[in-house]
């Protein structure tokens, strides 16, 4: 058993550098063949668990996403094939145009969800005691339960709530319902999602801050560039591709996760005007019974992630190659 | 430069204020009676009372609905590290075409999100009678988080794990498993610590899967058994923040115990 995990692991330590027994022959030949087959079977043992468990409760699901959006899906009944007919109904459904114009509607969040941070990471980069406990206080809403959040957020930007009291006090005689007004209620996401990213975008922009060696900082304040002109032309520079992968996180989040903050803040109105795709999705399925309309559904998001990925994949292997180019 | 920065610090100290605010209220709204709160919203509460809590607590079920959230919960971070360690570690020793595809699909299931697999799996579940299942819930989350566990600990695998230590435990007749146990195992603490905190936050936050999987009442979990509650009594504002208060304590708790590995754990996702 000994001797043939060695034999059978022994090349592999060439890749990770030489061993202290590197010079030493390989006894391969005296391992029989049926030695290292039982012990490579052994082995699977460590891998088998995670393969299933993803396999069984991801990907075969998804799979039969994928297969039963061409079906008029029905769980329990027979489940005729229908083609293209669920996309199509879809791609004409002006429900479904709202639900992806809400999508897109609330990207206009990102310069916020990105400068927001970004500003206060550079804030605290220096100079600013305690600045580590600041951060935690940003923190800890960014780790906290969306739905939880959101039911929070109700209380808040209720009639009753503090928000409307204020701009009552201000002489604001008739502020607006913010969760049920069709005009306000994106808007309102956005600044909710601000409020509830803004500590994750920190701690990352922190790290990327803390990465820049100091000098380019220290050499241009001598120079005479201001606070303002050291985020522009030292930090954002250097922290690219760092603003590149939290837009993606932000682009993927605004596809796949809105669904407590919705569900919670305005359950998808008035009408559909803050309805999102996972929200619709879970809509569909479980509210209305229309599986197969759902399941088209969630491989129109499985694109929308594909091409969110593909773009951030293409950014990431430019920047690569101009900075290889720069080198 | 300077040692500190007063107009520096007095900015950052006041964009404080926006994100202790709701939680200040939110614990001032619990705090008061529903005749407070209708004519004093945002004010401090003026006779404090807990009685809010109780009735939260009784209304939503939520001693059950801890429980539920602690069993769920409790396997999902159980299984997403073993499974995680244990796959880490094969793919840290094979390295075949095979094994890396492997691995590549497996990690890469982390762009499938749960409203991609959640209904389809419901279905499937519904068929073996496996929905309103606390532990298959726990399960749910354990693949949902098992392909950033085998990304983080693989990475720290690769990173930290000296091959000469693995080779010499080889020498002393140390079986696979043996030194997966003696020597893996202790190396892998702080991973495997992070991966537990991400877990439990995650987990314990889910909404959608939670709703999808247990749509019995008396299987409840906590997330799902607050948001049920606030959309069946709106009018009763102070217990709704009560239950809001009791379902975050326990995330409040983590949040401090292991910020730390949150950190780390998030920083290692985005390939800090």
């Amino acid at each position: 058993m000994t001797i043939g995990r060695k034999v059978a692991s022994l090349p592999r330590r060439g890749e990770a550098g030489p061993g202290p027994a590197a010079g030493q022959p390989v006894p391969r030949a005296r391992v029989p063949a049926w030695r290292r087959a039982r012990d490579y079977a052994a082995e699977l043992l460590f891998v088998l668990p995670v393969a299933l468990v993803i396999g069984i409760l991801i990907v075969v699901p998804t799979a039969s996403a994928v297969a039963h959006s061409f079906t008029n899906w029905d769980p329990g009944y027979a489940s005729p094939f229908v083609g293209l007919q669920n996309y199509t109904k879809l791609a004409t459904s002006p429900i479904f145009h709202t639900i992806l114009a809400n999508e897109f509607y609330l990207l206009l969040g990102l310069p916020l969800w990105v400068g927001l941070p970004l500003l206060l990471a550079f804030l605290m980069y220096d100079r600013v005691p305690l600045a580590g406990t600041l951060r935690t206080i940003f923190f800890f809403p960014a780790t906290a339960s969306p739905a939880l959040i959101g039911i929070l957020f109700t209380i808040i930007l209720g009639p009753q709530g503090p928000v409307n009291t204020a701009l009552h006090a201000f002489g604001w005689n008739s502020p607006p319902d913010w969760l049920v007004s069709a005009g306000w209620v994106k808007p309102v996401l956005i600044c909710v999602l601000a409020w509830a990213t803004v500590g994750t975008g920190i701690m990352i922009f922190s790290a990327g801050l803390t990465a820049i060696p100091p000098e380019l900082f220290e050499i241009a304040h001598i120079d005479g560039v201001g606070w303002w002109g050291r985020l522009r032309n030292v930090a954002l520079p250097s922290l690219r591709r760092i603003i590149e992968l939290w837009t993606v996180i932000l682009v993927i989040t605004v596809f796949v996760a809105m669904f407590p903050w919705v569900y919670t803040l305005t359950l998808g109105g008035p009408g559909y005007s803050s309805t999102t795709i996972d929200y619709d999705i879970y809509q569909n399925a479980l509210t209305n019974g229309y599986f197969g309309i759902a399941a088209a559904e969630m491989v129109y998001m499985l694109i929308l992630i594909s091409l969110v990925l593909l773009t951030g994949w293409l950014l990431f292997s430019r920047a690569g190659r101009s900075e290889a180019g720069d080198g | 430069m300077g040692k500190f920065s007063t107009s520096k610090t007095f900015i950052a100290a006041v964009c404080t204020l926006p994100m202790l605010y709701p939680f200040a209220f939110l614990v001032g709204t619990a705090l008061k009676t529903q005749s407070e709160f209708t004519q004093n919203a945002s004010g401090f509460p003026q006779n404090p009372t807990t009685a809010n809590f109780g009735h939260a607590w009784r209304a939503a079920d939520l001693g059950a609905a801890s429980l539920h959230s602690i069993i769920a919960v409790g396997v999902g971070v159980v299984v997403t590290t073993a499974i995680s360690a244990l796959g880490a570690y094969w793919f840290f020793l094979h390295k075949g075409r095979l094994a890396r595809t492997l691995r590549i699909t497996l990690i890469g299931t982390m762009a499938l999100p749960p409203p991609i697999f959640i209904i389809p799996l419901y279905v499937l579940l519904s068929d073996a009678n496996l929905t309103n299942n606390l532990v298959v819930l726990g399960l749910v989350y354990a693949a949902w988080n098992a392909s950033f566990g085998l990304y983080l600990i693989h990475a720290y695998l690769q990173r930290g794990l000296p091959t000469e230590v693995l080779e010499a435990a080889r020498v002393d007749g140390a079986s696979v498993w043996q030194t997966f146990r003696r020597i893996v195992i202790p190396l892998l603490r702080p991973a495997i610590a992070t991966l537990a905190v991400l877990t439990f936050v995650w987990s314990w936050s889910d909404l959608l899967m939670a709703l999808v999987i247990i749509q019995n009442s008396a299987q409840r979990t906590l997330v799902p058994a607050t948001a049920l509650l606030t959309n069946h009594y709106n009018t009763d504002i102070p217990a709704n923040a009560a239950a809001v208060v009791i379902a975050l304590i326990p995330m409040l708790i983590v949040f401090l115990l292991g910020q730390r590995f949150l950190q780390r754990g998030i920083l290692a996702g985005v390939g800090k």
